[in-house]
């Protein structure tokens, strides 16, 4: 236990001391490490603690924070206070209640835990990544590479009697390498995340593949022409190609916009939002996914859940202070950079289920448009639905088949759109490796998809 | 919790230890209170109080690093052990001898920096405030815009092991706006932040810039001249900024290697590092390696002057730190400070005329994928508006705008007097006054 049960009881007796109708406290200790390489030397070893506590209180549908960097009582008690003192100035109105420990079913196996490996051995791993990489061809001219690892412990406690504890071990590689050639760079990179430990490496991806990944983007585009602009079809590919979904819909989806009605999707539960070949479902309970947890960090276990069905908008992502608003249950959905934010609904886990379309079949059915077979990240604004993404190894299509690789494309469009546009779903969905920033800061996410066709969409380019 | 004597004694017993020649530690502590209203209901509040010690441990020519939030006597120790375990794994590079910072420097002084401050009673007050002028301002400003204001300050004390002592603090106060305004069926946004005295800090602007998109005009694709807003080309330069490190241009990661005396950019632009900006709240006199600060032209009419280092990468490349050594304690992190491109005389309505035919970008999303900082190229989701016959005409948006950065620099016709800086509250920001570019690819409609 990071900090004594009787300290906990403590806190949340403080913090409803005024009147709240709810208390909360989260604690946290992770240890992050990170190596990393540049030209085959290793560049940076670093190790960071974050440790703190995190109390939440509400009353109706206020909520107020307080966190503390120091977990000794003092440091915590203050915290306490300072949230009862912010929600009310009235009397204590929930009755007593005792603590009960809820165990978790963990069921994220760590096979070779970050913590039991020595360093020197991690930044072996690094080096040989910058090794492969620069193998790959002579017109790689740098490649850089990391191993990172996360070593979380939570506690969660709260006024309705939770008590409950989850230790989340995440590892991720990285490779990045540059292509040069007449004065000219492009770049590639390959970063695969898993909620495992250095397993990963034999498990996921060796080092040279993901070494050899990132160069061999970085030489497609070197040798790519510039995209032209213009509103074309376009073929997504499976794995990061999912961001679309995550960009263009999913962040509409969380209570964050959904509660407050600033989601284009707020009163769509019900009704046909996507075309019938879209499913999209979210699910944190996938056995050693990036984004999976056991429990989120309002101590909720997590959830698998089919957002949209068949094109019709089943369900949001809610966590339990937007719930409120919603008049909805948790779905588990809460999430937190660390202690020192306030957490609120995100994503886990989240894909479009696979479809029955052949990949030769989409391919063939675009006479001239867009194959992008890596995505790079997007964004957008959930009030209007705007959304931005960046493709980073794309191909022409002409007469149904793909032709030249091309480069410099983005897509732009608006997510109640395309969810129309999606017309074809292929039968294999894979996922990618993304970090989520948003106001509870940033998060390890999946996205996920098959590779699917969009009728049509805004290529920018030159 | 350990008083800093107490850390330091740990420290110094712990390094003496493992043989560890130099170290140094960075207590930094810092506190801030924020809330949030939506419509006109104050919605979330919270209060944060943080600490945390970074170490530095130098050992036969190697570092290592390491930072925690925890700080009691268990954890300073295992502290110690990190970096030292972190040192071990590096092999000693030839070409740079780590160093704590000596005795006896001298800095400069800040300049007529200011700062902020406001009670949770005052942010609260200003946010009824604000929330109550957005909503009065137009019928069309809709539920669910909201605003969030936050006082903020941090304090940090550096201490080495050749007895150097250096501290540095800044108090600052921030409000930012969101806000809906929907006309019939269609939904537009924008978003202010302001930093400063709140007492004078109005976000009405935030209604006009949101009102401002509604009813946009598609836009075709093509070449055009483009003027971006202060706030559009502080993202580039932000986004960008990387180029012009010391360490990425030896890496080859940018175009800058061996550019120095020579043009790389038209002469409209001179762009400028600054740690010591007038007035602003976080001025830095020394870096993260302890060396005095200095105000440099990185461009100057279009030469490129210098590079930044920090003192690793200025030994490697055989030159002199510029100072730009980030506080991180990584090692071999470099940034810029207040890092600006210098305003001219010319109004925006000259630049709007100059440009004749083109589009004026106020809006502009996606940087942190769309642009690639090795290569230069972007092409970034934008709006704004048409501008014909040298003046503004309708709101343009859902199109992008597309080129590469270096060259674009080298394509500025003319810079406006407006120069404005983002609002980070830290050292590093961007600023830049809107820009007229000659010709960048848009793709809107066929």
């Amino acid at each position: 236990m990071l900090i004594d049960e009787k300290l906990i009881m403590e806190a949340l007796n403080t913090a409803l001391a005024t009147g709240a109708d709810f208390a909360e406290i989260f604690i946290e200790e992770s240890l992050n490490n990170a190596v990393s390489a540049v030209d085959s030397r290793i560049d940076n070893v670093s190790s960071t603690i974050i440790s703190g506590v995190g109390i939440r209180v509400y009353l109706g549908l206020r909520s107020v924070s307080a966190t503390a960097s120091a977990m000794d009582r003092d440091s915590v008690l203050a915290a306490a206070r300072n949230a009862a003192q912010a929600i009310a100035d009235s009397k204590r109105s929930l009755p007593p209640f005792v603590l009960r420990e809820r165990v978790n079913t963990n069921i994220h196996r760590i096979e070779i835990v970050p913590s039991t490996v020595s360093v020197k051995d991690k930044a072996d791993y690094v080096l040989e990544m910058c090794t492969h990489a620069k193998k790959a061809s002579s017109l790689i001219s740098q490649a850089s590479a990391s191993f990172t690892d996360v070593d979380r412990t939570i506690i969660v406690a709260n006024s309705e009697g939770l008590l409950t504890t989850d230790r989340q071990i995440r590892s991720r590689a990285a490779c990045s390498a540059v292509a040069s050639r007449n004065g000219e760079s492009q770049t590639g990179s390959c970063s695969p995340g898993r909620r495992m430990g250095l397993e990963l490496f034999d498990k996921v991806m060796s080092a040279q593949e993901i070494a050899e990944e990132a160069a061999r983007q970085a030489l497609v585009n070197i040798d790519a022409r510039y995209v032209d602009s213009g509103v074309y079809p376009v073929a997504i590919e499976n794995g990061f190609g999912g961001v679309i979904f995550h960009e263009s819909c999913g962040h509409s989806l969380e209570a964050t916009s959904v509660a407050y009605r600033n989601s284009e999707f707020w009163d769509k539960k019900g009704q046909k939002i996507a075309n019938d070949c879209v499913t999209a479902i979210d699910d944190g309970t996938i056995p050693n996914a990036w984004g999976s947890i056991n429990i989120d960090d309002e101590g909720t276990p997590s959830q698998k859940k089919v957002l949209i069905e068949n094109g019709i908008l089943r369900r949001f992502m809610v966590d339990r202070f937007n719930g409120r608003r919603m008049n909805e249950q948790s779905s588990g959905s809460a999430r937190r950079q660390s202690y020192a934010y306030t957490p609120t609904s995100r994503m886990t886990n989240t894909y479009i289920a696979a479809g029955k379309d052949s990949n030769e079949d989409i391919i063939s059915s675009i006479d001239r448009g867009l194959y992008c077979a890596k995505m790079g990240g997007g964004s957008v604004n959930p009030v209007t639905g705007e959304f931005n993404f960046a493709v980073t190894e794309a191909y022409m299509i002409e007469n149904g088949r793909i032709t030249y690789p091309v480069r410099g494309a983005s897509l732009i469009g608006k997510g109640s759109q395309i969810l129309f546009d999606i017309d074809m779903c292929g039968t294999d969905m894979k996922t990618g490796q993304g970090m989520c920033g948003s106001s509870s800061g940033s998060i390890p996410t999946d996205v996920g998809q098959p590779l699917i066709r969009v009728r049509q969409i805004t290529v920018g380019g030159r | 919790m350990l008083s800093q004597k107490e850390i330091r004694s740990i420290v110094e017993l712990e390094c003496a230890r493992l043989g560890i020649e130099d170290w140094e530690v960075v207590y930094s502590s810092g506190s801030s209170v924020s809330a949030g209203m939506v419509n006109d209901e104050l919605t979330e509040f919270t209060s944060s109080s943080d600490q945390t010690l970074s170490l530095r441990v130098i050992c036969q020519g190697r570092e290592g690093t390491a930072v925690s939030e925890k700080t009691d006597e268990n954890t300073v120790r295992r502290l110690v052990s990190l970096a030292f375990d972190n040192c071990c794994v590096k092999e000693p590079d030839p070409a740079f001898r780590p160093a704590v910072t000596e005795k006896g420097k001298a800095y400069p002084e800040k300049n007529s920096p200011s700062s902020y401050t406001a009670s949770a009673a005052q942010l609260k007050a200003k946010l009824r405030e604000v929330q109550s002028e957005l909503f009065a301002a137009d019928r069309r400003v809709s539920q669910g815009s909201e605003s969030e204001a936050a006082a903020i300050s941090s304090t940090s004390f550096t201490e080495n092991s050749r007895g150097v002592s250096l501290s540095d603090s800044f108090s600052s106060c921030y409000i930012s706006s969101s806000v809906i305004v929907r006309d019939k069926d269609e939904v537009k946004s924008a978003w202010l932040i302001r930093e400063g005295d709140l007492s004078s800090l109005s976000m009405l602007p935030v209604v006009r810039k949101a009102l401002d998109k509604l009813h946009p005009e598609s836009v075709r694709s093509g070449e055009r001249k483009i003027i971006f807003c202060p706030e559009c080309f502080n993202m580039f330069l932000s986004a960008f900024s990387s180029a012009f490190s010391g360490k990425t241009a030896c890496l080859g990661l940018s175009p800058y290697k061996d550019r120095v005396g020579k043009p790389v950019a038209s002469s409209a632009v001179t762009l400028i590092d600054d740690p010591l900006y007038p007035g602003y709240t976080v001025q830095k006199t020394f870096d993260g390696d302890g060396e005095a600060t200095y105000t440099k032209e990185v461009i100057s009419d279009g030469i490129l002057k210098t590079l930044l280092y920090n003192r690793q990468w200025a030994q490697k490349e055989g030159t002199v730190t510029t100072a730009n050594a980030a506080a991180s304690l990584s090692g071999s992190a470099i940034s810029p400070y207040s890092f600006y491109i210098r305003p001219s005389d010319l109004s925006l309505d000259e630049l709007l005329a100059m440009a004749g035919e083109g589009l004026y970008i106020t809006s502009m999303k996606g940087f942190h994928a769309g642009a690639n900082p090795v290569s230069g190229d972007f092409s970034i989701e934008s709006s704004g508006f048409i501008i014909s016959g040298g003046k503004l005409g309708p709101a343009a948006q859902g199109f992008t705008v597309a080129g590469n950065f270096f060259s674009m620099l080298e394509n500025i016709t003319a810079v406006a007097d407006d120069l404005e800086f983002d609002v980070t509250l830290s050292q590093t920001r961007a600023g830049s006054p809107s820009i007229l570019v000659s010709s960048l690819s848009v793709a809107g409609e066929a």
